[in-house]
């Protein structure tokens, strides 16, 4: 299986602080990757060394068989590449649908008129559909996770990065977006989800990796990890 | 400055009948102020549209857009000596060398500085506009120079209570049809979502394929297009020289503060307060005129802070 994502011994320091620490990771295409650790560990600053919107002070990140580690964020969304934030951030002034369109129209590099459909479809699965023409602003906190996730959908992603999306829901909402999400991955989507919302998370990915202080200190099947002694001290900060 | 301003001529107008009454010459007076004000706003819109696209998409305050003014001038001035050009065809040829300029000044110099600290740029573009007075004063002189646009300068339209001059006319006509296109670019084309999209909020804009430098380069590039048309009319209408940048750069400065910042009908409105006022201002006493400007830019600033048509998120 070809990989869609490789680091290779990629660090990153902040001032005296190192924040990701000789992190080397492959991702197969199709795979669902789960990121786990206490807060603070690295795990925003790694999606930012993937996405490009910090460069790696060492180490490669190679996506789609290309080395990126010195492009820029556009380039590498542009070669399939999409990311939600944790915090969502909308285009609070364009409409639901706008918002997609610029995504999808830049993302992919094409014009309007051959990705409205896309567009179309991204939102009907997204169940955001009935408020296409709304301003992103006006949206509520599901509403804007879910364009979250459906503008980063817009740019047609390969690799999708989703950075804690089920964070401050209701149970109910997060199952519904946890369906959204298996249904992306059922599409044949890579996913590579930060999650501190753990059953979410488990119910969908394939792989845990645990981060502690910028460092892997824990790759494999959901299960096992979640059993071993070291992750439990370390991500629940007890004694079990 | 006082150019600018057409001066009433509601005095010498007669009723079929022979001299109206007092009152009624005073009101058409009046009338004639407010319309010549309104169309002296359209300048200053044009003056302020680019400057206001400017900061709208990236918090960027321009100190040199008003020498850009005069430099735009001077090459519509130099073309129409040349090549014999009518203005308005002087001004089709500027308009791409000025956008270009202005997509090199964006890419290679002031995308180096902008940012979350608005210093670097002001300090950029407060030396350009230096180095731009300096070196047109350099090339051109100090001499007052002026766009000859033959017979349209003292052509007017008689509306019967007032006479409206047609260069005013169509430089508020410009001015609204500049404005009309700019916003039809930012909410209907491709182009003017990325416009939007990076002015909310850049690195999210990265994220989703658009280049937020590229966009940046593209609206100071058209932001100049606008430069270039109130170029025109700023040396049709009245005499330049390489000093007097600085002050359309106020007077633009006010029309976008007025309007509120970043909103491009706002800056309409915004001009045609300043012109107004103007009028009103030099119709009292001649020597009032500027300040009459700057009074009103005061008054609205005490009672609207934030403008006319304040954007809801800045």
């Amino acid at each position: 299986m070809t990989d869609v994502l490789t680091l290779s011994n990629v660090s990153k320091s902040f001032g005296a602080l190192k924040v990701t620490d000789d992190v080397s990771l492959s991702v197969p295409k199709g795979q669902a990757l789960g990121i786990i650790g206490p807060n603070g560990a690295g795990k925003s600053t790694l999606f930012n060394l993937i996405t490009g919107n910090i460069l790696a002070d060492a180490g490669t990140v190679t996506l789609l068989g290309r080395d990126v580690t010195r492009s820029p964020a556009m380039t590498r969304v542009r070669m399939g590449l999409g990311r939600s934030f944790q915090i969502p951030q909308p285009f609070e002034g364009l409409t639901v649908f706008e918002n997609l369109l610029t995504a999808a129209a830049y993302g992919q590099n094409k014009h309007e008129a051959e990705v409205t459909d896309h567009c179309v479809a991204v939102l009907r699965d997204t169940e955001l559909l009935p408020k296409a023409n709304q301003l992103a602003g006006s949206l509520s906190l599901l509403d804007r996770k879910r364009l979250e996730l459906a503008r980063a959908m817009a740019t047609g992603p390969e690799l999708l990065l989703l950075d804690e999306i089920a964070g401050g829901l209701t149970e109910g909402e997060c199952q519904a977006l946890i369906a959204t999400i298996r249904g992306l991955h059922a599409q044949g989507i890579t996913i590579i989800w930060i999650e501190h919302v753990l059953h979410a998370l488990t119910s969908v990915v394939e792989r845990l990796l645990v981060l502690d202080f910028g460092r892997v200190i824990g790759i494999g099947e959901p299960d096992a990890i979640m059993a071993s002694k070291e992750v439990r001290e370390i991500y629940l900060g007890m004694e079990v | 400055m006082l150019s600018h301003a057409s001066l009433p001529h509601a005095g010498g107008r007669m009723g079929r009948g022979g001299i109206l009454p007092l009152c009624e010459v005073v009101a058409m007076i009046w009338l004639d102020v407010l319309v010549q004000g309104i169309l002296l706003g359209g300048l200053y819109a044009l003056f302020a549209a680019g400057l206001s696209l400017v900061f709208g998409i990236m918090r960027l305050v321009n100190l040199a857009h008003g020498d850009l003014i005069v430099f735009a001038a001077f090459l519509i001035l130099v073309t129409v000596n040349l090549l014999g050009l009518n203005p308005f065809l002087s001004a089709l040829i500027a308009a791409p060398v000025m956008f270009a300029l202005g997509w090199a000044l964006q890419r290679f110099v002031l995308n180096r500085v902008v940012g979350k600290d608005i210093l670097p740029p002001l300090l950029i573009t407060f030396g350009l506009s230096v180095a731009l007075q300096n070196g047109m004063l350099e090339v051109f002189s100090a001499d007052s120079q002026r766009i000859r646009a033959g017979a349209l300068e003292s052509a007017s339209i008689n509306l019967g209570v007032v006479t409206i001059g047609t260069l005013p006319l169509l430089t508020f006509g410009s001015a609204v049809l500049a404005i009309f296109i700019l916003n039809r670019i930012f909410y209907t084309t491709a182009i003017g979502r990325a416009f939007r999209a990076t002015s909310d909020d850049p690195v999210t804009a990265s994220l989703m394929g658009i280049n937020p430098r590229g966009v940046f380069a593209m609206a100071t590039g058209l932001a100049m297009v606008i430069v270039t048309l109130a170029a025109l009319y700023l040396g049709m209408r009245a005499n330049f020289d390489p000093s007097i940048g600085p002050a359309r750069l106020i007077y633009a400065f006010e029309a976008v503060i007025i309007g509120g910042l970043g909103s491009l009908w706002g800056t309409l409105a915004g001009g045609a307060i300043i012109g107004i006022a103007q009028t009103v201002g030099a119709q009292i006493n001649p020597e009032w005129q500027i300040l009459a400007g700057h009074l009103a830019f005061l008054a609205v600033l005490i009672i609207r802070p934030r403008g006319l048509f304040p954007r809801a998120v800045d």
